[in-house]
């Protein structure tokens, strides 16, 4: 008890508060420009922790990695483009509440949400981590290929125009997702002799350019009619209005906010993955799953809430075990073992206070996001909504170039997210959308290694395939996604059978727009 | 319907392709990819039997209906802008960052002016631009330290 009021003592001290502040700023950001991820943001700012005490170098780097995931939405909101992977999710209706003239009402949304689900991840973090750390521990190669399937899933979900167009994107995801060196054998895959494609492709390049250069496209192709790429609608009280809308559904903030501390958790899930789930887990359990897609508030809840909770969830197998939950937490093991800190029991007894302090340093920036973040959102909005789009498209594919070049100071990432950024065009335009196919891409690799490390296992026990089915994870799994690959079918059937349910359930912002 | 018939022919070929190219590689390494180029054959065809149906050809009809009544989109520009892009990526390296952006942002505006911008408007969103490119450019390289391509110029 004592460490803990220390930790508390030292994180309210005004240099502590400041350096969280700063950090979350910076976080912010770096990860509202696309193509600079969280990861990159703490990478790049760790060398200015060198000098500083290890108290003062993690609470910096805390509110670096919960500014940087939340910082993602204000690119998936105004251009359509993620800021970071996590913020995949945050684009399917953050973007399309943005269109409608609604950009700081869904930065708003994105704002509470993740400041939400980060203080629920951060409770998980100091009460519940040796527990859900031994618990992650359970995951082997068959329970990596089911979590990936169940990933997969969200297909269904995110295409319910044409469930078929959404599972070939993902199979072609899956395919470009093959492209360099196998991960057990170590053949060269689809390189055509071209050194640039034998590493694989780069994620990021191949995030932004499915996702922001059909955009860019689609502005230019329509810029003779409309002027700026998204209007701008100033009102009044808008932060009193939009928690009054998501005070109504807590459990939604609950749910996307657990369910991403526990995916969070999972070595190697990670925020990318835990917004996926969760905004699927929305569409699922909504009584109107119609409206998702095209502006929900509930959407960009689920993904916000769920994708900042697994920042705290990551740094569970990370403080607890030394096994980072996402690669942004790989980062911070860096930065602890630079430090001299050695994650494990240690943490917990010879450096509490300064393990503590580092915990409700998450609690404070968490907070922090909130005045930060609603500032920063409302400018951002005002200035990218305020732009001609002769300016806007090619200043948005100018940040593309710089930022998938950044990664690994590469030309060849920019070429990749040209082509890329063509196919997805061309894709979209014949009803491919790029959410399919990201999917595919993210879950790709992790799918394959799992499934042929099942396999490898399987056939040292003698039984190749009964490994897939008789591990109790796997078995859980496996019951999610038969009913998350069913469960829009059967939501379908039911509202056809009773369409007058489905018209009494209304929507909180078709419900405000009648109180207006 | 068409369209969907195209794009199902195309992919079935992609997969096909996929799935021959991957018996060069080893009995794991190959696995994943041809599950993966078999599964997208199968729902390619599934596409293709789908525009076959009633129900896609009243589909079809609508959305007809739809793009008669929709404003054209601009197909001369974006295929001016994705030279220009195209342009813009290969002279990265030889030109220098800098200076290849600043070429192609230009051109891209110039390209884009819209009917109500006169020759001061196009000069005013050009020079914002110029602004907005060196602030980053500037960031990039000197605070973040990436080192971006300086070619001939910078």
């Amino acid at each position: 008890m004592p460490a803990v009021l220390q930790a508390v003592l030292t994180v309210l001290h005004p240099l502590n508060l400041f350096l969280i502040g700063t950090g979350v700023t910076a976080g912010i950001a770096v990860g509202a420009l696309p193509g600079l991820t969280a990861t990159m943001a703490i990478a790049l700012l760790v060398p200015f922790t060198f000098g500083m005490n290890v108290v003062h170098a993690l609470v910096l780097l805390g509110g670096i990695y919960c500014g940087a995931i939340y910082g993602g939405s204000y690119a998936a909101i105004l251009i359509n483009t993620p800021g970071t992977p996590a913020a995949i999710a945050t684009t399917f209706d953050g973007f399309a509440l943005a269109r409608k003239g609604h950009a700081y009402r869904a930065i708003v949304v994105a704002t509470i949400a993740s400041a939400v689900g980060g203080l629920v991840g951060v409770f998980f973090l100091l009460f519940l981590s040796p527990p859900l750390a031994r618990a992650s521990l359970r995951f082997g190669p068959p329970e990596f290929f089911w979590l990936t399937v169940f990933g997969l899933t969200i297909i269904a979900t995110i295409s319910p125009k044409s469930t078929v167009k959404g599972l070939i994107g993902g199979a072609i995801g899956l395919l470009i997702g093959t492209i360099g060196i196998s991960p057990i054998e170590g053949n060269v895959r689809f390189a055509f002799r071209t050194v640039a494609l034998q590493n694989g492709i780069t994620l990021i390049p191949a995030l932004i350019g499915l996702f922001c250069v059909p955009e860019i496209l689609d502005m230019i192709a329509s810029r003779h009619h409309r002027e700026t790429a998204i209007p701008y609608r100033s009102q009044r009280h808008m932060l009193r209005r939009v928690w009054r809308l998501m005070a109504r559904k807590p459990m939604l903030l609950l749910r996307s906010s657990v369910i991403g501390t526990i995916i969070g958790i999972v070595p190697g899930a990670g925020a990318n993955i835990a917004g996926m789930v969760s905004y699927n887990e929305a569409v699922r359990v909504s009584r109107q799953p119609e409206k998702f897609g095209e502006g929900s508030i509930d959407g960009i809840t689920a993904a916000e809430a769920s994708n900042n909770a697994g920042v705290a969830g990551s740094l569970v197998p990370l403080l607890t075990l030394g096994i980072p939950g996402a690669p942004p937490a790989a980062v911070l093991l860096g930065a602890l073992l630079l430090k001299g800190m050695r994650p494990g029991a240690e943490l917990f007894t010879v450096h509490a206070p300064i393990t503590y302090t580092f915990m409700f340093s998450l609690v404070i920036a968490n907070i922090a996001l909130l005045p930060l973040g609603l500032m920063l959102g409302k400018a951002a909005s005002k200035v990218v909504t305020g732009l001609p789009i002769t300016l806007l498209a090619p200043l948005v594919f100018f940040l593309s170039v710089i930022g998938s070049f950044a990664i690994q100071n590469n030309i060849a990432d920019v070429y990749v997210m040209l082509a890329l950024g063509l196919v997805g065009y061309v894709g979209r335009r014949v009803g491919l959308q790029p959410g399919p196919i990201v999917l595919g891409l993210i879950l790709g690799s992790m799918c394959e290694q799992g499934l042929v490390q099942s396999i490898l296992m399987g056939r040292a026990a003698g039984t190749p395939l009964a490994i897939f089915f008789t591990r109790p994870i796997s078995i859980i799994l496996i019951g999610l996604t038969v009913v998350s690959a069913f469960w829009p079918m059967l939501a379908r059937m039911r509202q056809r059978r009773t369409p007058a349910i489905a018209a009494a359930h209304t929507h909180p912002i078709v419900e405000e727009k009648r109180d207006a | 319907m068409r369209n969907n018939r195209l794009v199902a022919l195309t992919l079935i070929a992609f997969g096909l392709f996929a799935w021959l190219e991957s018996q060069r590689y080893g009995a794991l390494s190959r696995l994943f990819p041809q599950v993966v180029a078999l599964a997208l054959v199968v729902l390619s065809l599934v596409l293709l039997a789908q525009t076959f149906t009633a129900r896609a050809r009243r589909a079809e009809a609508v959305r007809r209906e739809g793009r008669a009544e929709a404003e054209k989109p601009d197909l001369r520009s974006v295929g001016l802008s994705v030279l220009i892009m195209i342009a813009w990526t290969l002279l990265l390296e030889p030109l220098g960052f800098w200076t290849a952006s600043l070429l192609a942002f230009a051109l891209l505006v110039v390209t884009l002016r819209t009917r109500d911008q006169d020759a001061a408007a196009v000069w005013k969103t050009v020079l914002a631009g110029v602004v907005l490119m060196t602030a980053f450019v500037l960031v990039f390289r000197i605070t973040l330290r990436v080192p971006l391509p300086t070619g001939l110029f910078w």
